[in-house]
Order: C-alpha cells, then sequence, then structure tokens
C-alpha cells in the first residue's frame, strides 16, 4: 500500500539522520504524506513547495541551474527542501548541524523520487 | 428521510428514502472505509434510531471510532449495537442484543427483528461488515438472509446501510449483489499521489443518480467531506485575493509584507460538506513564473479583480489564461466602493461573457461563500463531465 511505502520511506531516513520531522510534498505543494509532529503539516507543504519553486525561477533568472536544495538556516532549526523527482519534494525539519545531514536527505529524496516514477 | 450526512450526496440521491438499502461497495485497500458509520451518526443526530451490527471487531471498536470524531457516544440513546463478535471470539459481553450464533444469518435476522418489535419508531441499520459476515455465514445464505431482512425492514420504515469489503467473489454472487440492493456506491482509492477516494453511484433505484462520482477524504474529527485538493485564486495586485482567502478559511497562512503579498499564501476552507484547499499567488506580474508551478493541477480558480479598477482588467485576463480547462470564477471585489463596477460590465469589459461573476465585499465577508460553494459545485460538475 502506498501509505505503508512513503511511511517506510521517510522512516527509513530518521533511522539514517537527526531528523525531527519530514513531509512529502507535490511540487505544487499538495502534501503526499508526512512524518511530524505539532506542526500543521499542510500549511508546511506548501510553503516548502514555495520555497523551492521560488528557488527555481531565482536560479532561471540567473540561469544558475536546477538548484539542488533549499536551507533555510533559522535559530534553532533547519528546513532543507530538496526535489524528489520531477513531480514531488521531501521538506525536512532538523536541528542537526553536521553537513552529512545533507547527503541522507539526497539519498532519500532520490530513493521517494525513484519510488514515485515507478508508480506512475 | 434517511441522509447521508453528505451533502453533496444526499442531493444526488435525494437522501435515503424509508425502507431501502444502500450497499457501500468498498475496494480492498481503500483505508477509512467505514462510510456506514457516519451515515448512521448523522441519522442519529436527526434523532433516529440507529442500529449498529458490529460483527468484524469487537463492539469496543464504536467507542473509538466516535471519540476519533469528537461525537460523545453516551449522548445517544437512541443508538442500538448489535454484538455479533463475542460469540465468535467467546468473550463476554455488556451489549444487549447479541448475535449468539454468528455462522447463522438467521441469528442475525433474529436479534434485528427483536430490536424492530422492541422499539416504537424509524430510523437506520448499518452492517460494519457484510463482507465478513458472508465469510462467516456462507456467500449465498447470507445473501438470502439480507434479502428477508431489507424486505422486512422496508415495512418498518427503517433503511440500510452495508460496508462491503469487494474481495474477489464470484461472478454469480456478485451478481446477485447488485440485484438485491437499491443503490451501490462503489468506493475506491484514485491513482495519484494525493491521498483521497471516490465514491461512485453504480445504482440506485430512486433517483437519476447513476453514474455521478464524488471525491472525499475522512478528516478526523471533522469527518467526511468532499474533497478539493487546490483552488487557486489570482487575480491583479491589491484586488483583495488575501482578505477573500482570510474570509473564507477557517485556517490561513499569510505571506504579507507592508500589505503586499510576497509569497504563495494557503488556506482552508471548511463549508457545507466540502474541504478545499486555497493557494493566493501574488497578483504582481513579477510574481507570475511562480503561477506555472503552484497553480498547475488546480481544480479551480478565482480571479478576483477590484471593481473600481476597469484598467486592470486586461492583465486580470492575462492571469486567467495561465489556466487552461478549469472551472473559474470572477469575483467582483470591493462592491462597497464608490463607483464599482457591477458584475456583468466586468464581464463584458474583460470581453467573458459566459463567465460567472460573483459580486463580493470581502472585507465584510460579503459574497464570499457564495462565491466558494459556486465554485465547489462547479468543479464537482466539471468532475462528473469528463
Amino acid at each position: 500500500m502506498k501509505k505503508d511505502d512513503y511511511k517506510r520511506l521517510l522512516g527509513d531516513l530518521e533511522a539514517e539522520a537527526d531528523i525531527e520531522g519530514s513531509c512529502i510534498v507535490s511540487r505544487d505543494g499538495m502534501l503526499i504524506h508526512s512524518k511530524t509532529k505539532d506542526i500543521h503539516p499542510e500549511t508546511f507543504a506548501a510553503m516548502s513547495a514555495t520555497l523551492l519553486s521560488s528557488a527555481e525561477v531565482a536560479m532561471d533568472e540567473i540561469k544558475g541551474g536546477v538548484p539542488k536544495k533549499v536551507v533555510v538556516d533559522g535559530k534553532n532549526k533547519k528546513i532543507i527542501v530538496v526535489g524528489a523527482g520531477p513531480n514531488a519534494l521531501l521538506a525536512v525539519i532538523t536541528s542537526a548541524n553536521k553537513s552529512d545531514v545533507y547527503d541522507v536527505i539526497e539519498k532519500s529524496a532520490k530513493k521517494i523520487g525513484d519510488f514515485l516514477s515507478e508508480k506512475k | 428521510m434517511i441522509l447521508t450526512g453528505i451533502p453533496k450526496l444526499d442531493e444526488f440521491l435525494n437522501g435515503i428514502p424509508e425502507g431501502k438499502s444502500l450497499l457501500f461497495h468498498v475496494e480492498p485497500g481503500v483505508e477509512e472505509s467505514n462510510i456506514g458509520i457516519h451515515v448512521l451518526h448523522k441519522n442519529l443526530e436527526n434523532g433516529l434510531y440507529g442500529i449498529y451490527v458490529v460483527s468484524e471487531s469487537s463492539p469496543k471498536i464504536v467507542d473509538k471510532v466516535f471519540n476519533e470524531f469528537n461525537w460523545n457516544l453516551d449522548k445517544y440513546d437512541n443508538l442500538i449495537i448489535v454484538d455479533g463478535y463475542s460469540s465468535l471470539i467467546g468473550a463476554p459481553t455488556d451489549k444487549k442484543y447479541v448475535v449468539e450464533e454468528p455462522h447463522d444469518i438467521e441469528s442475525y435476522e433474529d436479534v434485528l427483528m427483536e430490536i424492530i418489535e422492541n422499539i416504537k419508531g424509524k430510523g437506520i441499520i448499518v452492517f460494519d461488515s457484510l463482507s465478513n459476515i458472508m465469510d462467516m455465514c456462507g456467500e449465498k445464505k447470507t445473501l438470502s438472509g439480507i434479502e428477508r431482512i431489507n424486505d422486512i425492514l422496508s415495512g418498518e420504515g427503517f433503511s440500510s446501510i452495508y460496508n462491503f469489503i469487494a474481495w474477489p467473489y464470484k461472478e454469480s454472487v456478485m451478481y446477485r449483489m447488485k440485484r438485491i440492493f437499491n443503490a451501490i456506491i462503489e468506493v475506491n482509492n484514485i491513482g495519484d499521489t494525493i491521498m483521497r477516494q471516490r465514491m461512485f453511484i453504480k445504482k440506485v433505484d430512486w433517483s437519476d443518480s447513476e453514474g455521478k462520482k464524488l471525491e472525499f477524504k475522512i478528516f478526523k474529527p471533522e469527518g467526511i467531506r468532499i474533497y478539493i485538493p487546490k483552488i487557486s485564486v489570482v487575480g491583479p495586485f491589491y484586488s483583495g485575493k488575501t482578505t477573500f482567502i482570510k474570509s473564507i478559511a477557517h485556517k490561513f497562512t499569510p505571506v504579507e509584507r507592508l500589505g503586499a503579498t510576497v509569497g504563495v499564501e494557503y488556506g482552508i476552507v471548511d463549508y457545507k460538506g466540502y474541504r478545499a484547499e486555497i493557494f493566493g499567488i501574488p497578483g504582481q506580474e513579477r510574481f507570475l513564473p511562480l503561477l506555472n508551478k503552484i497553480g498547475v493541477s488546480s481544480k479551480g480558480v478565482f480571479l478576483v479583480v477590484d471593481s473600481t479598477k476597469p484598467e486592470e482588467f486586461d492583465f486580470a485576463k492575462k492571469i486567467l489564461g495561465e489556466f487552461k480547462n478549469i472551472p473559474y470564477i470572477i469575483v467582483a471585489n470591493k462592491q462597497d466602493l464608490p463607483n464599482a463596477l457591477k458584475g456583468d460590465e466586468i464581464k463584458e469589459r474583460m470581453g467573458l461573457k459566459d463567465a460567472t461573476v460573483v459580486e463580493t465585499i470581502a472585507t465584510e465577508g460579503k459574497g464570499v461563500y457564495e462565491a466558494f460553494e459556486l465554485m465547489a459545485n462547479r468543479i464537482v460538475e466539471d468532475l462528473n463531465a469528463r
């Protein structure tokens, strides 16, 4: 079942890195699946897609290519948004400061993208 | 009249007349498939008797489900639970009405007849799992029993609802099922990534709504909602898009700086059985690239215009041109200002004579729900026309 697959993919990510929450979101801002606490995941999903799409438009303006990720570095937490295939993105909440968290998130996003492509 | 509690479905069906039977034919794998319990709750609220036949799991599940939807079980002295489960596993039960022989459909009939004799009034009977009873009692025997039950119920002013998981039963069994129920609504998952389900009215012998479909989702604690994943709100700068969304949404996330929207706004609307997610896209030309990214897959578009600024109508039309083949409504906002143009004139000036225009004063909440309801109905019509 799809829901179980999404759950497993986000569970794997959480097991590998210091992650506080994560969402799989369609590129146009609709929530596909979330593993979060104490937030409104639909709003977080819509805003994450806005972050990534705004970054794409800005990068396009400067001919900078496709953005690999968007990082919002807050006082207490970070939001990391990474494309997961052509139709989805992975948005992650973390307090981790080590840069290796990016690798784990990018790998996870790739897995999600591959999974969604298989489903099509 | 029995209502399903899903306003649009009730509109299609004209409710469920007394004595009729309705089968929710649910594809395996659909989560939250117990639609019958929502119909039960609606009719308990309306003061009718509700008999709930539990055969798939312990009657305690009823407490659990009622809690999930913030329904207070103790409030309903018109609810009667028939325990068809405890005897099966030899567990004690505190329920008054118990199916002593859960492998025998006649035992179900006996209990139901006893209840009907004991109570005075009309109502609804909901079976939590017809498929489970069929597995216990045998397919053909169960269906014969259900035919007898439906016959008796129809004479007593009771309607019946059956939840049925459509495992691969024999063709002859499925054929018989199609024959014995007055209405069959198929429920299945929609095959794309956004989780939602679809109801399809496969059969109904009391209204002309066969073939109609609705997309829905079950929210906790709110209940079943006809679900619209995305409606975009667009329009020129300072036309009142944010105020419009704010006035219809029960949850709203503004992205404003110095009175102007600088990002995508998001709101949720819950109205008359609909749940819609609303995406507001800023109106300055420089934000138009976001339209293509966030606006795609919208099921409908609100084009908000300032009715006092005809000079912006061309740009408004240009924005609308970014959306192809989806329902749209022109929201003629700021009708309270002097020189506000009326809806018909706006349509004419925009060269969109067939468009639907709703005149609004978003700051006062006037006309906004009318616009939403029109849009939601238009989206359902669009779904049914495809």
